[in-house]
């Protein structure tokens, strides 16, 4: 993947839904653990 | 954005045969993500939900690389991805929410019991509704009435499943004593689940096929359900001789896998053609079929009292009505301009053909891609074919008194879903 196509993939506002979430996901798993 | 009314003209005329392509294959994988449900209650015994999860996440890994090669052949699949290397990413993040949703339903379960953890994560067809509309436009410009009626027919089936799950629950009450922990742990199930198809609906606003979504989507699924047990299930010597003691048991998971990914290939394509907002819903009508087996073909609800059956009748009732108002509901006129614009968000954004994409989310397949079939194809399936012959070899059937009118009424119904699925899919759409 050239250069100009991974920074659209990281300034891609729709990426950080599911990031944010997964995120939230790990958190919430380690919290209950 | 000439050129988005242009384009929708070329394809205009099979919107409404693509709309119910979608909800055939929404149909579909309700019957086939239920069905699933019967191998699994066959393993009686007390294995882990980490060990659980980790062999039915091996057959669905098996089966998601099967289907594909058998359908389009790993060249064509290979070809696909790399046109759309961005959409990687989003394939292994995809995977990694179901993971972890998986995971927390089993802590949801632990602290709060079936009976208000479920109701809590099957609402996620509600967050792709949400997702569906912020993100991508879905709904976008719709006439009121058919708002009106994709809303309450995605209410209607979450209300409904939740009274079909309830029905099958032998006690309805708040299981552990972390009641708090064990509806976070839900409510965090149900927005990863719901959250998870942003990526589906991404990767096919983008032009990407299903068949080669999946074959990402599996490796980030099963990476992180294995690290999840091993981290989880007290480590890796742990889950191995778990499953070493069952070992007659395993393909009933793996056979549940794998009749799982026949259902949520449907659920894929549901979502390509119409969309998260509707298609997750129709989906979800799998709870229904999950109670069709259990009842009728493992009897859990001989001797049931009279508010069961008021649930599973109210419950079915629900669903019917659900999935009417939201099969009656297609897009048209300006929802359509949405899709179209989010489409061209994608294509800006990514550098991608923009013609060449409308025609693919029409279900029309690029003119340079080839569905050819290499040796490693054919050795794919032969490997694939050779692990469920091995361990059926050794599979024990538990002592259960199984209906085997009802095992054959059901099974017919699921194939005959099946084929209607497959024929219209490669009718319309050749698979793509």
């Amino acid at each position: 993947m050239n250069q100009s196509r991974s920074r659209a993939v990281l300034t891609d506002a729709h990426l950080w839904v599911p990031v944010a979430a997964l995120i939230f996901g790990i958190a919430l798993l380690v919290a209950l653990r | 954005m000439e050129g988005v009314f242009l384009e929708r003209d070329l394809r205009g005329a099979n919107t409404s045969s693509l709309h119910w392509l979608g909800v055939l294959c929404g149909l579909a994988a309700g019957a086939w993500l239920g069905a699933a449900e019967a191998p699994v209650k066959l393993v009686t015994v007390g294995l882990s939900p980490y060990a659980i999860s980790l062999c039915m996440v091996t057959g669905v890994f098996v089966a998601r690389w099967t289907f594909p090669t058998l359908l389009k052949g790993t060249t064509y699949v290979f070809q696909d991805l790399n046109c759309r290397r961005h959409l990687i990413v989003w394939a292994v993040l995809a995977g990694a929410l179901w993971a972890i949703a998986n995971t927390l339903t089993v802590f949801a379960i632990r602290d709060v019991g079936l009976a208000v953890a479920f109701p809590l994560w099957n609402a996620n067809g509600l967050v792709g509704l949400i997702w569906g509309r912020v993100l991508f436009g879905e709904l976008k410009g719709a006439r009121r009435s058919i708002i009106m009626r994709v809303v309450m027919g995605a209410i209607l089936i979450t209300l409904a499943a939740t009274m079909l799950g309830f029905s099958a629950m032998h006690s309805t009450s708040l299981g552990g004593s972390h009641a708090v922990r064990g509806v976070i742990a839900a409510f965090g199930a149900c927005l990863l689940w719901g959250t998870m198809y942003v990526p589906y609906r991404k990767a096919y606003l983008s032009g990407m096929n299903p068949l080669s979504f999946v074959t990402v989507f599996t490796v980030g699924e099963l990476a992180t359900v294995a690290a999840a047990a091993i981290a989880l299930g007290g480590g890796y010597s742990s889950i191995m001789h778990e499953l070493q003691q069952v070992r007659g048991l395993l393909f009933w998971l793996f056979l549940g896998g794998f009749v799982w990914v026949v259902g949520d290939l449907f659920q894929q394509f549901t979502a390509k053609y119409l969309g998260i907002g509707r298609g997750i819903s129709l989906a979800n009508t799998n709870q229904l079929w999950g109670l069709a087996w259990a009842a009728l073909v493992f009897g859990e609800l001989r001797g049931a009292s009279w508010s069961q059956y008021t649930l599973v009748i109210g419950g079915s009732l629900g669903m019917i009505a659900g999935v009417t108002l939201i099969g009656s509901g297609a897009a048209s006129g300006k929802e359509r301009t949405s899709q179209d614009e989010a489409i061209l968000r994608e294509c800006d954004r990514y550098d991608l053909d923009y013609l060449q994409t409308i025609r693919s989310m029409a279900g029309v397949e690029a003119d340079d891609r080839k569905s050819v079939r290499c040796w490693w194809d054919y050795l794919i399936m032969i490997v694939a074919v050779a692990f469920f012959v091995w361990f059926a070899a050794s599979a024990t059937v538990p002592p259960m008194n199984l209906n085997p009118v009802w095992i054959g009424i059901l099974g017919i119904a699921s194939l005959a879903l099946l084929a209607a699925g497959v024929f219209r899919l490669w009718r319309t759409t050749k698979f793509s």
